[in-house]
């Protein structure tokens, strides 16, 4: 009897610790609601019907999906993304990686170099495209021209070309980003133990076997965090493309979301951009899935 | 725990309060007056808008116009999601084709037919360009500019070049030679015979002004003679400023023929006032004059091809008698007086108005007869699938321009691509 009244008055203090702890969830969660769960819910519903936004609903069930496997467009901007983020993800991550460890060690001003490289993550990303499309200009640009003084005949015609624009795009995204993660792989760097180093130093190890043994081992936690919000990110490619090269020259940068955003605000086709949406977010679901598998036999936790 | 029910309850009375703000419609009336609420772009840099505007207010004592200023690029986008989003924007300005069949045939813009025909306005003075903009026989805008797209030209470079200044019945071939013959200089200081702007109807639009064709037909052979003289220019005499670098550079138009490093530019009529008004305020020191664009071989003199814009009435508008005031205001005579007094090419053309135009301070004075025409198409016709056409055409001219495709084979995309558009 006594044990119940206990059990009740803790139930009683458990309940209301949790409805604090519901309360200070609130505000968040009502966010959440609106501006994202609300809308993936209606994007899938709206993925089974025609409409424009003015003329009424018209049910057609699976006919936009049917409609994917028939728009070129579609297809196009899906093997773009996937070019694109197979090049990004990995180059952004040696690029990260390797400015980490360089400044990550004593020297003088350090932190001016940390703040460069972190510099492009911040600036407006209108003004980023206007500067790389003037130094990447295929006639009178500094780069093409630095390219021609060194003797090359066959430039690149970068945003200019439908064969380099997507590589000039990954390249300015890389730029772009490698800053960010630059700072979390320092922070994870900063994380590892003196001691494992000094350790090998007294076994003997050398350099690349203190790398390869030590640093990358201890970093598989960042790395996994990077790589996972680096997939995303590049699923996600909109704006830069959008600044940079509206897709173009013809088709040769445009990518799901582009095509998602035209889908939807140009041609008011809300339903068949909601479909694209599905499979966009599938793609980055099973990708991400996968990732936190292969997580499970690589990363490793002390 | 008190602490925390009161704070919950406040947030909840502070979202009430909020979007109660948001959604009240406190415009209807201030001080007596109804307030007609108007969306253009790029408001401030035209002056004739505000004038005629303000001259409407001081003749419509009950009526105040409220303006939403939109930047050029980003106006269609804006527009149609502040349309669908069910903004009280009364009237919407009009900017192209391919947005306005969107807006009808989303039916967020209403009718004018009824209005028209109950006011009985004249519509001699639109010169049939009325007819060229139904949709099913209906009337959704009415126009208060017409622009046309003629030819201007540098008259100094002309005469460093020792060549005789661009005539009314130009061809393109000679349009071509006559490029290639002022062109001259290197790098940065090259002068070049013309400018070719980024836009498709820059090229396209002159095959459709010669022929009897349109560009949502389908079929798109009739564009080849333009597009193997313009890559003429471009490509074998270079001179124009090629593709690529006017579009990585963002160039335009204005600022290339105002630089003075161009001899020749095709351009429409809303060119005129912008010329006039940045000599006036020192933007540039130009001499220019104007002639009437060139033809092809299978078309005739005075064959050119123009853009309308008009004001709309939105669907949803609690005000529509008061908004249609101010539409019939600017589309009528009163309303094309201020537009023509500012070099603003007027949609409603009486003897009178182009009297006033033409006697604009500052309007080339040599050749009057340059504005004159023999048939005006429109640039873009309307249609259902009118925004999917124009980027399909768009995407597929950027290739050829660049290069990536020969013009056949573009003209082949383009046929294939635009068949698929249902």
């Amino acid at each position: 009897m006594k044990d119940l009244k206990e059990r009740l008055k803790n139930n009683k203090l458990l309940n209301k610790t949790s409805f604090k702890a519901y309360m200070f969830l609130l505000p968040n969660f009502i966010g959440f609601l609106i501006f994202t769960l609300i809308p993936v819910v209606s994007a899938f519903g709206l993925s089974f019907v025609e409409w424009d936004t003015s003329n009424p609903i018209e049910v057609v069930y699976l006919d936009n999906y049917f409609e994917l496997f028939k728009d070129e467009t579609f297809k196009i901007s899906l093997f773009n993304t996937i070019y694109y983020t197979v090049f990004t993800v990995p180059l952004t991550l040696i690029a990260s990686l390797g400015i980490a460890i360089l400044l990550n060690k004593k020297l003088k001003g350090v932190n001016i170099f940390r703040a460069a490289f972190f510099f492009p993550y911040l600036v407006s990303l209108v003004a980023v495209a206007i500067v790389w499309n003037a130094l990447l200009h295929p006639t009178m640009g500094p780069v093409n021209q630095l390219f021609m003084a060194m003797g090359f005949e066959k430039l690149p015609g970068w945003t200019a070309s439908t064969k380099w624009a997507m590589p000039t795009i990954i390249l300015v995204s890389v730029w772009r980003q490698m800053g960010y993660f630059m700072v979390i792989y320092i922070a994870g760097l900063k994380g590892i133990p003196q001691e494992l180093y000094e350790a090998a130093t007294v076994d003997g190890a050398k350099t690349w076997n203190k790398f390869k043994n030590i640093t990358l081992p201890m970093l598989t936690p960042t790395t996994f965090f990077v790589s996972i919000m680096l997939v995303i990110n590049c699923f996600k490619i909109f704006d830069l493309i959008l600044v940079m090269t509206d897709g173009g020259p013809g088709r040769a940068t445009n990518v799901l979301v582009y095509h998602i955003y035209n889908q939807a605000f140009l041609n008011f086709k809300f339903g068949y951009a909601s479909a694209i949406s599905m499979v966009l977010f599938l793609l980055v679901l099973s990708v991400t899935l996968l990732q936190f598998r292969l997580e499970k036999k690589w990363a490793s936790y002390f | 725990m008190r602490f925390m029910r009161f704070f919950v309850i406040c947030i909840f009375l502070f979202n009430l309060v909020f979007m109660n703000a948001c959604s009240n419609k406190n415009t209807k009336e201030s001080n007596g007056k109804t307030v007609v609420k108007l969306a253009v772009w790029d408001y401030n840099l035209a002056q004739e808008y505000k004038e005629a505007i303000k001259e409407f207010e001081s003749q419509n004592k009950d009526i105040s116009i409220k303006v939403t200023d939109i930047s050029s690029k980003e106006y269609t986008d804006k527009v149609t999601i502040m349309l669908a989003g069910g903004e009280d924007t009364d009237v919407i300005a009009i900017k192209d084709m391919p947005s306005y069949s969107g807006f009808v045939s989303k039916k967020q813009i209403m009718s004018l037919d009824d209005k028209i025909s109950k006011d009985k306005i004249d519509i001699e003075p639109y010169k049939g360009i009325l007819e060229d903009i139904k949709l099913d026989e209906k009337l959704y805008q009415l126009p208060y500019r017409s622009d046309i797209w003629i030819l201007y030209y540098n008259k100094e470079i002309f005469d460093n070049a020792k060549e005789s200044y661009p005539t009314n019945n130009l061809t393109f071939n000679k349009f071509q030679q006559i490029s290639k013959n002022i062109t001259s200089g290197k790098g940065n200081d090259k002068i070049y015979g013309t400018y070719i702007h980024t836009w498709k109807s820059c090229i396209m639009n002159w095959a459709v002004a010669n022929g009897n064709e349109t560009l949502i037909d389908g079929q798109y052979d009739f564009l080849k003679p333009a597009y193997d003289i313009f890559l003429k220019i471009q490509n074998e005499d270079k001179s124009a400023l090629d593709y690529a670098t006017a579009k990585t550079q963002n160039s335009n138009y204005l600022g290339q023929f105002e630089s003075g490093k161009v001899g020749m530019l095709l351009m429409g009529s809303w060119f005129i006032g912008q010329l006039i008004s940045d000599k006036k305020d020192g933007k540039h020191t130009i001499d220019w004059g104007i002639a009437k664009a060139p033809h092809f071989d299978n078309g005739e003199e005075g064959m050119t091809f123009g853009n309308i814009t008009g004001l709309a009435i939105n669907e949803k508008s609690s005000r529509k008698d008061e908004a249609w005031e101010f539409v019939k205001f600017m589309g009528t005579e009163s309303g094309a007086e201020c537009f023509a007094k500012r070099g603003v090419f007027p949609a409603y053309r009486t003897d009178n108005i182009m009297k006033t135009y033409l006697s604009v301070d500052g309007f080339p004075k040599d050749n009057e007869g340059a504005l004159d025409t023999k048939s005006v198409k429109l640039e873009f016709p309307p249609s259902k699938n009118g925004a999917e056409i124009d980027k399909i055409l768009q995407e597929e001219h950027e290739l050829i321009m660049i290069g990536e495709n020969k013009v056949d084979k573009g003209i082949d995309e383009m046929e294939k691509r635009v068949k698929e558009v249902d």
